[in-house]
C-alpha cells in the first residue's frame, strides 16, 4: 500500500508549496501595493450616490467641460478637453473631523476613463473659473491654518484635468486616500 | 582502480556542471533589468508605460534652445559633441515622464541625457496627448558609432527594476557616424517639445 502513503504525501505537498508560496509573496505584494499607490480597502458610489469610506461621505457632485479663462494664455494640446470636478466630503465622526486637518491626511483625486487612463489634475490656474472651493481634501480656518473639519459640514473641492477630448464621456473619479491606504470610485 | 577511475570523472563532470550552472546564471543586474521592448529607428516601440518612435538623429558642436514662444537660450557648448534625438512619446495609461533616457555606447558606455531643461525627457507627459521633442546627450565623437538609445521612466537605475523601457537602434555605423560627425554644424537650434 505504498501508493496510499505517498498519495499522502504528494496531496501534503500539493497544499504546503502554494500556502508556502503565499507566505513569501503576499507580504511583498501587499507592500508594493503600497508604494504603489494601490491596494487598500475600497468603497465606490454609483451615480448619484454617495461612498462611506473611513467616516466620511464622498459625493460626487459634478463633471463639467471647462475652457482657458484668458484667450492669451497657452493653448490646450490637440483634441482635449477641460474637464471640472467636483466633490462633496462630509465627516461623520470625530476621527475623520481631524483628518481634514491632519498634516498627513491628504488624498490624491484622479479621473479615470472607461479604457482604464488615468489623469491627474492641471497645475494651470486658468482652466476653470474661480471658484473660491478647496483644492484637495484638507480644511483650512479664517488664518488659513489647517483645522478640523466639524462633523456633518461638508467640504466642496474643485479639480479641473485635461483630457483627450475621446475619453471625456466616460470620465469617473478616483480618489486615493493616506496614510490609511484606500480608494474611493466615485461614478457620475 | 577503475572505480577510482569512475569517481574521479563523475566529479570533475559534477565541477564542471557546478561552474557552468554559475556561469549561466544572470546576476543581480540582470535579474532586475528593466524589462526591454527592442526596436528600430522610425518604428513604434511599445512598453507597459508609455510608447517610443526615434524620428531622427542630429549631431552638433554647440546648441541652442528654442522655447515654446520662440526665444532662443545662450549657445551650449559641450567636450564631446551633442547628440539631438528627436522622438514621438505617449504615455499608455498614467502620466509618466521618460527622465531615464540613456545613450549606450558600443563599449558599454552609459551616457545618461543631459541637465538641459524643457527637453522631451523633462517633459509629463498624459495618456492619449503624444509629444514630440529632442533629448539631447553630450557624448565624446569616438564612443558614438554604434550607440543605441534606452528610455525607461526613471534616471535613478535602480527605480527601474523590471520596470519598463524600450531600446532603439540609432543605425550609426561606423562610416555613417564619421560623415555626421564632419558635417556636424558649428551651431544648431533646437526646438521645443510640442503636444501632437
Amino acid at each position: 500500500m505504498n501508493w496510499k502513503r505517498d498519495l499522502w504525501y504528494g496531496l501534503g505537498l500539493l497544499a504546503l508549496v502554494p500556502a508556502a508560496l503565499a507566505a513569501q509573496v503576499l507580504p511583498w505584494r501587499e507592500r508594493y501595493e503600497t508604494l504603489a499607490g494601490k491596494g487598500g480597502r475600497e468603497a465606490v458610489a454609483a451615480h448619484g450616490q454617495a461612498a462611506r469610506f473611513n467616516g466620511i461621505e464622498w459625493r460626487l457632485k459634478s463633471i463639467t467641460e471647462g475652457r482657458p479663462q484668458d484667450p492669451t494664455a497657452r493653448p490646450l494640446p490637440p483634441r482635449t478637453k477641460v474637464a471640472i470636478v467636483v466633490v462633496g466630503l462630509r465627516p461623520l465622526t470625530e476621527q475623520a473631523s481631524k483628518w481634514f486637518g491632519a498634516m498627513g491626511g491628504t488624498c490624491k483625486i484622479r479621473v479615470t476613463d472607461a479604457a482604464g487612463r488615468t489623469w491627474g489634475p492641471s497645475i494651470r490656474g486658468d482652466l476653470a473659473p474661480k471658484s473660491g472651493l478647496s483644492p484637495s481634501c484638507f480644511n483650512m480656518d479664517a488664518d488659513f491654518k489647517l483645522a478640523p473639519l466639524p462633523v456633518g459640514r461638508e467640504l466642496t473641492v474643485q479639480t479641473v484635468y485635461v483630457v483627450p477630448a475621446d475619453a471625456f464621456r466616460t470620465l469617473r473619479v478616483e480618489v486615493r486616500v493616506a496614510p490609511e491606504p484606500g480608494t474611493v470610485r466615485l461614478l457620475p | 582502480m577503475r572505480r577510482a577511475i569512475t569517481g574521479v570523472l563523475t566529479a570533475a563532470l559534477l565541477l564542471a556542471g557546478i561552474v557552468a550552472v554559475r556561469r549561466a546564471t544572470p546576476d543581480a543586474d540582470a535579474k532586475y533589468a528593466p524589462i526591454a521592448s527592442v526596436g528600430e529607428m522610425g518604428e513604434q516601440v511599445n512598453t507597459a508605460a508609455f510608447q517610443l518612435r526615434v524620428d531622427r538623429v542630429q549631431l552638433a558642436r554647440s546648441v541652442r534652445l528654442e522655447d515654446a514662444y520662440g526665444l532662443l537660450g545662450q549657445p551650449k557648448s559641450t567636450a564631446g559633441v551633442w547628440v539631438v534625438v528627436w522622438a514621438t512619446v505617449a504615455a499608455t495609461t498614467e502620466e509618466v515622464t521618460v527622465q531615464g533616457a540613456r545613450l549606450r555606447t558600443a563599449d558599454g558606455a552609459e551616457y545618461l541625457a543631459s541637465s538641459v531643461s524643457g527637453t522631451l525627457d523633462k517633459t509629463a507627459l498624459a495618456p492619449g496627448m503624444p509629444s514630440y521633442g529632442p533629448i539631447l546627450f553630450e557624448v565624446p565623437p569616438g564612443r558614438l558609432a554604434g550607440a543605441a538609445l534606452e528610455v525607461t521612466v526613471h534616471s535613478v537605475k535602480s527605480l527601474d527594476h523590471l520596470g519598463p523601457a524600450a531600446a532603439v537602434d540609432l543605425r550609426l555605423s561606423g562610416p555613417y557616424t564619421k560623415a555626421l560627425i564632419e558635417q556636424a554644424p558649428a551651431s544648431l537650434t533646437v526646438g521645443p517639445v510640442r503636444d501632437l
